[in-house]
């Protein structure tokens, strides 16, 4: 053993060798950093400013000042488009979350005529562009009365062929024995849906939620198009108003911006634990 | 309890026949297994016994009462999967218990039954774990206990013991055994593995491509295998067979292969003779051999021992005989080396016929 021991001879190449790859890999980390972080703290830095400079002065961190904030929540109207965007962004997700997950479900585990065909259907509309369908939907929903409401703003969101697809195959990933043993249990198809298939899918859920939640919060053509007052107007349009002909107030309108970003925030603290599990896969005890 | 009948039961699946024109009763209280290979079709039996499958063709009856058009929940019946199917994101009191509630079951009833199950199988200081939480062994216990709470007509079990480690698999190999003698219950059970069947059957019906090839005790089918691919399938090692003709040694009928000739008792050789002729396949369970050395005996078969595999009680002996290996399965104080050149000495009355075209049993 000793032999073997006194034989070792740190290799010192190896050793250097590694210690280059450490220093690159957090070399491209620290750049990665800067050019996500930059923006952010750039954007922090004009809001808490209470006149417009171009310079970054992060002195303002330690005498910041709230006056852009105050003007965003208590003279401008953005409360309004908060509102409007929580209201349209929640609905659209728990709609979605529901739709998507029964669609889901049954193109995982039904056996009906068509089934193949029809999703392929399904996921042939993902090649359709937004712009090609924007022309027809608004006529549709000018016809039908629905200009600057929510509906108008919530049902052309429910169609979202995404959903169904990650759904499918998070759904094909439990096992069907579960199913067969529910049915056995005494479980009609809705129960077994709710009850069983549900409960497992939380980690799929938590990511269709996060992308459906993300994609109509930051929604911006189609509100700009339908939501035509305050009284609809969700904050992306809204913030695109901030901007004035002659001069921009950047400190208001970064101010609006930061403002924006609290909801998705805390919604990805909260639901981090199953977001990583449902970007990991579909996983659940066998059995 | 309940008698299971099943009538020309046929499942296709596109141009396959899973289950083709299948007949059988499961008596009352009957421990009946269903073996066969992968793919035989005896789990498609049994789903289509719970009422997971709908049959092609044919009528299943529980209790005499048509079940073709009866949902699973309705059918009395329970059931434990090959992978045990506990609900993940339930605890075990709520796995157990869930059919129960959802037959709208009394809670005293539901208590009182959770309680014995529970001690019963040991898991009373387990109620509040989820399935992660919990060896194999325990899942296991968990799915028997969700049928038994059920006091189902009929217990269906596919396969429940296939992912549990060797010893465990002989622990609950007798747990079954005893919840059959104390429920009384009428249980039919998947397996591809013999020795289950041999161990806890009342009755064993073995299937291929979707027939069934025999139904009768294990013993039974053990000793007069109906055809080649039974005698082939029950047993381990397997039952060994030879090429073998007919011929008369005077008074004697005695089979014949290229380097052996076995004398025949004089009903059996009748019996052979009578068959028109394609040959036969001469077949011997390796108990039925013994072996002993070239130079004490003219009878039996010339061969040359190639492995020798001591098992404790006994010893498996591998010869080879024209081309063919034989496994031979005699006392441990055999010991016989590699390379000895043997005589295998067949017993007349436990050999096998089988005919060559139809490989059917001969007697």
């Amino acid at each position: 053993m000793s032999a073997v021991t006194s034989a070792y001879k740190p290799d010192r190449r190896l050793q250097r060798n590694n210690r280059l790859k450490d220093v690159a890999t957090y070399g491209v980390l620290v750049l990665a950093c800067v050019a996500t972080t930059g923006p952010i703290i750039f954007l922090l830095a004009t809001s808490l400013k209470e006149t417009y400079t171009r310079t970054v002065d992060l002195s303002v961190f330690l005498s910041p000042s709230w006056t852009n904030y105050h003007n965003v929540w208590f003279v401008h109207p953005f409360r309004q488009w908060m509102i409007n965007s929580l209201i349209v962004a929640t609905v659209v997700t728990v709609l979605i979350l529901f739709i998507d997950s029964l669609a889901g479900y049954a193109f995982a585990r039904k056996r009906f005529r068509g089934r193949d065909g029809l999703f392929l259907v399904l996921l042939a509309t993902l090649m359709i562009p937004l712009p090609v369908t924007l022309l027809p939907t608004f006529l549709l929903a000018n016809r039908l009365g629905l200009i600057n409401t929510y509906q108008a703003l919530i049902l052309p969101g429910l169609a979202y062929p995404v959903g169904v697809f990650m759904m499918r195959q998070f759904i094909q990933t439990i096992p069907g024995e579960l199913e067969d043993a529910a049915r056995i249990d005494g479980m009609s198809d809705f129960g077994i849906y709710i009850r069983v298939i549900l409960p497992l899918c939380i980690p799929g859920l938590a990511v269709l939620g996060l992308f459906t939640f993300t994609t109509s919060w930051s929604a911006f053509l189609w509100p700009l198009i339908v939501a035509t007052s305050d009284s609809t107007r969700t904050i992306p349009p809204g913030l695109a108003t901030i901007p004035g002909q002659y001069n921009t107030d950047w400190g208001l309108a970064t101010a609006a911006t930061v403002s924006s970003m609290i909801p998705m925030l805390i919604i990805f603290l909260i639901f981090q634990r199953y977001l990583r599990q449902g970007f990991g896969g579909g996983r659940t005890t066998k059995g | 309890m309940a008698e299971v009948n099943i009538q020309n039961i046929v499942k296709t699946f596109g141009e396959i026949r899973a289950v083709d024109d299948v007949t059988l009763t499961i008596r009352d209280r009957e421990f009946l297994v269903l073996l066969g290979p992968s793919g035989c079709g005896k789990t498609t039996l049994l789903r289509m016994i719970a009422g997971l499958e709908e049959p092609t063709s044919g009528e299943i009856f529980i209790d005499e009462k048509l079940v073709n058009f009866t949902p699973p929940k309705d059918r009395d019946i329970s059931m434990v999967f090959q992978n045990y199917a506990l609900y993940p994101h339930m605890d075990v009191t709520n796995n157990i218990t869930l059919g129960l509630r959802l037959h709208k079951t009394p809670k005293d009833t539901i208590k009182a039954r959770l309680a014995n199950a529970a001690s019963w199988l040991q898991l009373s200081s387990l109620l509040d774990r989820t399935p992660r939480q919990l060896s194999g062994g325990q899942q296991q216990r968990v799915a028997l206990g969700r049928s038994v709470v059920r006091e189902p007509k009929v217990f269906l079990m596919d396969e429940p013991l296939s992912n549990l480690d060797a010893r465990l698999r002989v622990n609950m190999r007798a747990e079954l055994i005893k919840l059959h003698r104390q429920l009384g219950a009428t249980i039919v059970y998947v397996t591809h593995d013999q020795s289950e069947a041999m161990t806890m059957a009342t009755r064993v019906a073995i299937m291929r491509n979707g027939v069934l090839q025999q139904l009768d005790a294990p013993l039974k089918v053990y000793r007069q295998p109906a055809n080649k691919y039974v005698a082939t399938f029950m047993g381990n090692p397997e039952m060994n067979f030879l090429e073998a003709g007919i011929a008369r040694d005077g008074e004697d009928w005695v089979l014949t292969g290229s380097t052996f000739r076995q004398k025949l008792p004089a009903e059996r050789g009748e019996a052979l003779s009578k068959q028109n002729g394609h040959g036969f396949w001469l077949g011997v369970r390796p108990e039925a051999i013994s072996i002993v050395p070239e130079s004490e005996s003219d009878d039996g078969i010339p061969a040359i021992i190639d492995v020798v595999s001591p098992m404790g009680g006994n010893t498996l002996v591998y010869a080879i005989v024209d081309g063919e290996t034989l496994v031979a399965d005699v006392p441990s104080d055999v010991e016989p080396s590699v390379g000895d050149k043997v005589r295998l000495v067949l017993d007349p009355t436990r050999i096998h016929a089988f005919d060559r075209e139809s490989e059917l049993a001969l007697w």
